[in-house]
């Protein structure tokens, strides 16, 4: 009898701890937006090809929000992204292009290389304009995104172009063992490559201190103005990777492709629990946002929600998801 | 009428198990100016906020002329005819003397502003409160010295008709003509019968200005006086319940010649001509009225600030500290005054606050090492003493003198040679304070030596061994302790010059 209470209060009080633990609220709302979708839609939506579907949208964005999370956490924002993706997309197809029809099947590692330098410069640029004028985030990464943009559209004539290589092809459509689509795998390996860097590493700690508290953090000897760039360059990156994750999807390049993507990818961080003053949040919770997000894509269309009704409901749900988080910690 | 304007019976307040107010009293006839004193956590501040409606407390009574009110808020307090000025001044700095006086009370038609109306209604205010002592009503308030934005703030609490004024540390940041200027202007209040409470923790403007006195003490009420009855003396032995003598633990000092930093004519934007020197296990202390200058000098040399010229030894080397980080690599550590501003992470653990400094020694190739970040944090949370359930618990959570603890801790992590403390007790109650100077003993006792900015005298004289005292940017004098008198440095501190 003794021991049984002695159970029910640890129970409870891991139950409490689980609540108390402020990444619970978008998993506690991914679980409800899982079980209702089941519901509403119990032939299509549960089904393993479904969630293989999801998981596969939810990794290009996903891919955006891992650097959206880094930014966000030193109470910065990247509304570049979008148009990284799009160049970055556009350059690849165009070179894998000539490469493609003289019969390379390869993963044309040179472009690759290349369009991530392009992801990564662009963070350079915006992390340096912000961190050496003390100017404000928002408007510098709109100003940068509108010139890439730009460039883009030049670059393109503004109309779809080039293509994509065997190699990349079967990275978008294909799945490791016929279980695991590519493009998740991937995003997972990023994930795991990134949450190492916010958690056990001197970077990591660094970038929530300045987050945190940027004076304190400078005068603890903490270099804040290049630790801040690197998380713009990391921000870049992985624009660029999500932008040829597109790309290997559509299989062709595409200007407009990747509009939303930053409003999604910062809704997803947001929701997962970041904090948009900075120094609190990390990615378990911004997976929890991406999943969400892709979900709701997904359920509306399966339940053939009017196309207009779906964005005001994902507004709303957005809305919901910031509300229910809890104030503190 | 009744016989006092304020009267606060039994107040008990208790935040999370600390009692903060203890049964605490407090009687205010009309009209009178009455001096609140107390030392750092005496619990003067939760006082006036449980007035101000800001706290509600545990037990207790407000009686306004003998009537029983309750504070729901500072605003209700406000109506209740109670106004507050804090330390902080409540003004927008780039709204103007008039758009602030009119702050929440606009006089408007559907909305738009009357400004005629509004100009003459604060002007009247304004008037009577500054006597053209200020500059302008219409520049942004930002641009007036702090005395004006003071007396823009006395003006605007006057508007709301209120009967009693709270004045919290008023004259921390003037200059002694300012103070004149704001002494005058609550004459004129208490001879239009406004009744002041005056919150200071320096003890000659209290004689100065006030008609009576209450004392607190670790939140109890200790006593209630006129100011024509007592002394400075028996002042103090009210504030702080025991001779000066032990509020200071006993010193430990080596005898090193050893000089560890060695500062020289450096010039900054506030201060120039600087020179010092300081030798191993040594506490200097740095000291001056506020303003004057004293953590610019040390931020200088930590490399927060730029210099315009100068030099910088440290143990015979001359060093160019372009930034903190460099700082650390010489060993030096900063725990700010501003303690939440600039020492801590309050949203972060208090184990990730101690070894932020450190991650260097708990990292390897960038990676780091969590055992041994948890063994680093684990010991000095212990040796120093912090009160909190483990070294999880966000910092925000903690006390003031706890939170100081966890910044302190931070640099012993890093193992620094030389420590600046900048106001190392403002705002921690008596004991910690105790724990604080004796921490400070051990260190110097280890070789560590320490720069202190103090403004309370009495820490100066009871902890260092050789004072610098700055007055407006220069060095006026240095004092070694044998000679240390309040007088003494005091004049240093107010502008007179050290001869020889």
């Amino acid at each position: 009898m003794g021991k049984e209470t002695a159970n029910i209060a640890g129970k409870s009080s891991v139950i409490k701890r689980i609540l108390r633990n402020p990444i619970s609220g978008p998993y506690i709302a991914l679980i409800l937006l899982f079980i209702i979708s089941s519901i509403a839609s119990p032939e299509i939506f549960p089904t393993f090809s479904n969630v293989a579907n999801i998981l596969r949208q939810a990794s290009v964005m996903g891919m955006v929000s891992i650097g959206m999370t880094v930014v966000l956490l030193v109470a910065g924002i990247d509304l570049s992204v979008t148009y990284i993706m799009a160049i970055c997309a556009c350059v690849m197809a165009n070179m894998m292009e000539k490469s493609a029809a003289a019969g390379n099947n390869g993963m044309a590692i040179g472009a690759l290389i290349f369009v991530l330098l392009i992801g990564c410069l662009v963070g350079l640029v915006n992390g340096s304009i912000i961190v050496l004028r003390g100017a404000e985030p928002f408007i510098i990464t709109l100003g940068t995104g509108q010139v890439i943009k730009g460039i883009t559209y030049i670059y393109t004539k503004g109309a779809p172009g080039g293509t994509v290589t065997e190699f990349w092809k079967n990275f978008g459509s294909e799945s490791f063992l016929n279980l695991i689509p590519y493009a998740v795998l991937l995003y997972a390996v990023m994930m795991v490559v990134f949450m190492i860097l916010l958690h056990k590493t001197v970077y990591g700690r660094h970038i929530y201190a300045i987050g945190s508290n940027e004076e304190a953090a400078r005068l603890t000897g903490i270099k804040v103005k290049i630790n801040k760039i690197i998380a713009y360059v990391l921000c870049g990156f992985t624009a660029a990777l999500a932008g040829v994750m597109l790309l290997a999807r559509v299989r062709v390049g595409e200007p407009n492709g990747s509009s939303g993507y930053d409003m999604d990818a910062i809704a997803a961080v947001v929701i997962g629990g970041t904090a948009m003053s900075g120094g609190r949040g990390n990615l378990a919770g911004t997976l929890a946002g991406v999943l969400i997000m892709a979900i709701m894509n997904n359920i509306l269309n399966l339940v053939g929600a009017d196309p207009n009704l779906q964005i005001v409901i994902k507004g709303l749900i957005i809305l919901v998801a910031v509300l229910i988080q809890r104030k503190d910690d | 009428m009744s016989e006092y304007a304020l009267e606060m019976q039994n107040i008990t307040k208790t935040f999370s198990k600390v009692i903060a107010l203890n049964q605490v009293n407090l009687k205010v006839r009309p009209g009178e100016i009455h001096a609140l004193i107390g030392e750092n956590g005496a619990g003067k501040s939760t006082l006036m906020k449980v007035l101000s409606g800001v706290y509600k407390p545990d037990d207790g009574k407000i009686l306004l002329n003998g009537k029983e009110v309750a504070m729901h808020n500072p605003k209700d307090a406000i109506k209740k005819g109670v106004a507050i000025i804090y330390q902080e001044l409540s003004l927008v700095p780039e709204l103007n003397a008039i758009q602030n006086l009119m702050l929440g009370q606009e006089k408007n038609t559907c909305g738009f502003i009357k400004g005629k109306e509004e100009n003459q209604f604060a002007k009247s205010y304004l008037d009577y409160v500054s006597h053209g002592a200020i500059d302008s009503y219409t520049v942004p308030v930002k641009h007036l010295s702090v005395a004006q934005q003071q007396m823009i703030d006395i003006a605007k609490a006057l508007s709301y008709n209120s009967k009693i004024i709270v004045m919290d540390e008023p004259t921390d940041s003037l200059t002694n003509r300012e103070i004149e200027i704001l002494f005058e202007c609550v004459r004129k209040l208490k001879e239009d019968g406004i009744t002041v409470i005056y919150i200071s923790h320096r003890l000659e403007e209290l004689f100065a200005l006030c008609d009576r006195v209450t004392v607190l003490r670790d939140g109890q009420y200790v006593a209630d006086e006129n100011i024509a009855d007592i002394d400075k003396d028996w002042l103090i032995s009210k504030m702080i319940g025991r001779d000066l003598k032990d509020t200071f633990p006993p010193r430990h000092r080596s005898d090193s010649r050893e000089v560890v930093l060695e500062v020289e004519g450096l010039t900054g934007e506030w201060f120039r001509d600087i020179s010092f020197k300081l030798k191993k296990g040594e506490i200097l202390g740095l000291t001056g009225l506020v303003g004057a200058g004293r953590t610019e000098v040390l931020r200088t040399i930590f490399g927060a600030d730029k210099a315009k010229s100068g030099t910088v030894k440290i143990c015979g080397e001359k060093v160019d500290i372009h930034h903190p980080s460099k700082a650390l690599k010489y060993g030096l550590g900063f725990a700010t005054e501003d303690r939440k501003a600039q020492g801590l992470f309050l949203n972060q653990s208090i184990e990730k606050n101690i070894t932020m400094a450190s991650l260097n020694k708990i990292s390897k190739a960038g990676f780091l090492n969590k055992p041994k970040e948890i063994n680093m944090s684990a010991s000095y949370f212990k040796s120093l003493n912090v009160a909190a359930p483990d070294t999880k618990k966000l910092c925000k959570y903690l006390s003031g003198g706890n939170q100081q603890k966890v910044v302190l801790a931070k640099w012993l992590a890093s193992e620094c040679k030389i420590l600046f403390l900048d106001e190392p007790t403002r705002g921690i109650d008596v004991g910690a304070k105790y724990e604080i100077y004796q921490l400070m003993d051990q260190l110097v006792q280890q070789g560590v030596s320490i720069v202190m900015i103090s403004s309370e005298m009495p820490e100066v004289m009871g902890v260092a061994d050789r004072v610098v005292v700055m007055h407006e940017g220069n060095m006026t004098g240095e004092v070694m302790q044998k000679e240390f008198t309040e007088e003494g440095i005091m004049k240093l501190a107010s502008g007179e010059r050290k001869i020889g």
